[in-house]
């Protein structure tokens, strides 16, 4: 979709050629971006770290199948996407607890790991908390392909077209896939939005 | 990315834009505008700035500081070595070969055991069988009995009978042939 060359796509070609350091600033630049999705997509802290560590070895191995026609962007969340959804069908086969989710048991254990360095009252602390892990439960319930639209949708530097390329499906099926992803949460997320706010 | 002008974008196309991101100044006096045109679309609207702004206040996953070196440290080692105790023979070949690979050792299993089947049977019936016509062969002897003494007393002579002379006797034949007879 994107004629010009960008300047990941720049720093690909360098690692096509073997250049270490470009492919230390491209995992630079997009650990975050990876992590957020696997993540998302997986629920497991360390299950997510090896996964997305996987998909920066899978960028360098395939290093060489990389074409300048796409975006870097693209090319790497559909080899995210792919690795993903090979995990949740392996998990699918063959389930096990996680070891990173909250036993229902253990109420002292925070969901997310990382605490938020802005400064919030504890009670408030407490409310987004609340209202992050209902975020989250709802997106896990999200069919597979819904709730990776949905994530692939908060990177801003996707369009709709790289989306449906990443997803591998027509423009239309992509935002139709995030239309009912969105009505979803609306509806199990309705007594926490807001209005008036317009 | 090439960007509309926000005047010919519609509410639809406004919903969809602010679920990547953020809309512009421009774009939100655009939707602000529409809404006060059509305030029963308002309140869905809302509802829908609300859901992104719940989405995309999700926190980012922790990312441990040593990650890039992690991977690149990945790059210089062999084959990693899958994790969950699951075997290297795995994936689409294990999926493809294994029911081959297990119905091909249970082939050579059976095979030597149908094999020696098949001869035990085989061993049985030519015995079944040899038991048989020596039966057979028994009660037929018992059945035929023996011719007495006397009728082999001639039987050299009567046996060099059967080798006799075979020539023909013309002139017993002319004789006996002759009108006078």
């Amino acid at each position: 979709m994107v004629a010009k060359p960008d300047a990941d796509a720049a720093r690909m070609l360098r690692v096509k050629r073997g250049d270490r350091r470009a492919f230390a600033e491209l995992v630079d630049q997009y650990q975050q971006p990876v992590m957020n999705l696997v993540y998302r997509m997986i629920g497991d802290r360390a299950e997510a770290e090896d996964l997305a560590q996987n998909v920066f070895l899978q960028v360098y191995k395939s290093a060489h199948r990389y074409r300048e026609t796409a975006r870097f962007s693209t090319w790497l969340f559909t080899i995210a996407r792919n690795l993903c959804l090979n995990e949740l069908r392996r998990r699918s086969r063959h389930p096990a607890e996680s070891l990173d989710l909250p036993h229902p048991e253990d109420e002292n254990q925070p969901f997310h790991p990382v605490e938020d360095v802005r400064a919030v009252s504890p009670p408030d602390a407490l409310l987004r908390r609340e209202l992050e892990q209902k975020v989250q439960e709802t997106l896990d319930a999200l069919p597979a392909n819904q709730r990776l639209a949905l994530l692939l949708c908060r990177q801003d530097e996707l369009s709709y077209e790289e989306i449906a390329k990443i997803l591998r499906c027509s423009l239309s099926a992509t935002k139709s896939l995030i239309h009912r992803a969105r009505e979803t949460l609306k509806q199990r997320l309705k007594p926490y939005l807001r209005s008036g706010t317009w | 990315m090439a960007t509309m002008n926000p005047d010919d974008l519609n509410l639809d196309s406004l919903t969809a834009l602010a679920w990547r991101r953020p809309l512009t100044p421009e774009e939100r006096a655009r939707a602000q505008h529409l809404l006060r045109e059509q305030p029963a679309g308002l309140s869905a609207f809302e509802e829908d700035q609300e859901l992104t702004r719940l989405v995309q206040q999700l926190p980012d996953a922790p990312v441990p500081s040593n990650f890039t070196a992690c991977v690149l440290q990945a790059l210089d080692q062999p084959e990693p070595v899958p994790a969950c105790g699951r075997s290297p023979f795995s994936g689409w070949l294990a999926r493809l070969a294994a029911p081959r690979i297990a119905w091909a050792v249970l082939a050579v299993l059976l095979l030597p055991l149908g094999y020696l089947g098949f001869q035990s049977r085989q061993r049985t019936q030519i015995a079944a069988s040899i038991a048989q016509i020596t039966r057979t062969v028994s009660e037929t002897g018992r059945a035929v009995e023996t011719p007495p003494l006397e009728i082999l007393r001639d039987f050299e002579a009567i046996d060099r009978l059967r080798v006799a002379n075979t020539v023909a006797d013309e002139e017993l034949l002319a004789a006996l042939e002759s009108p006078g007879i």
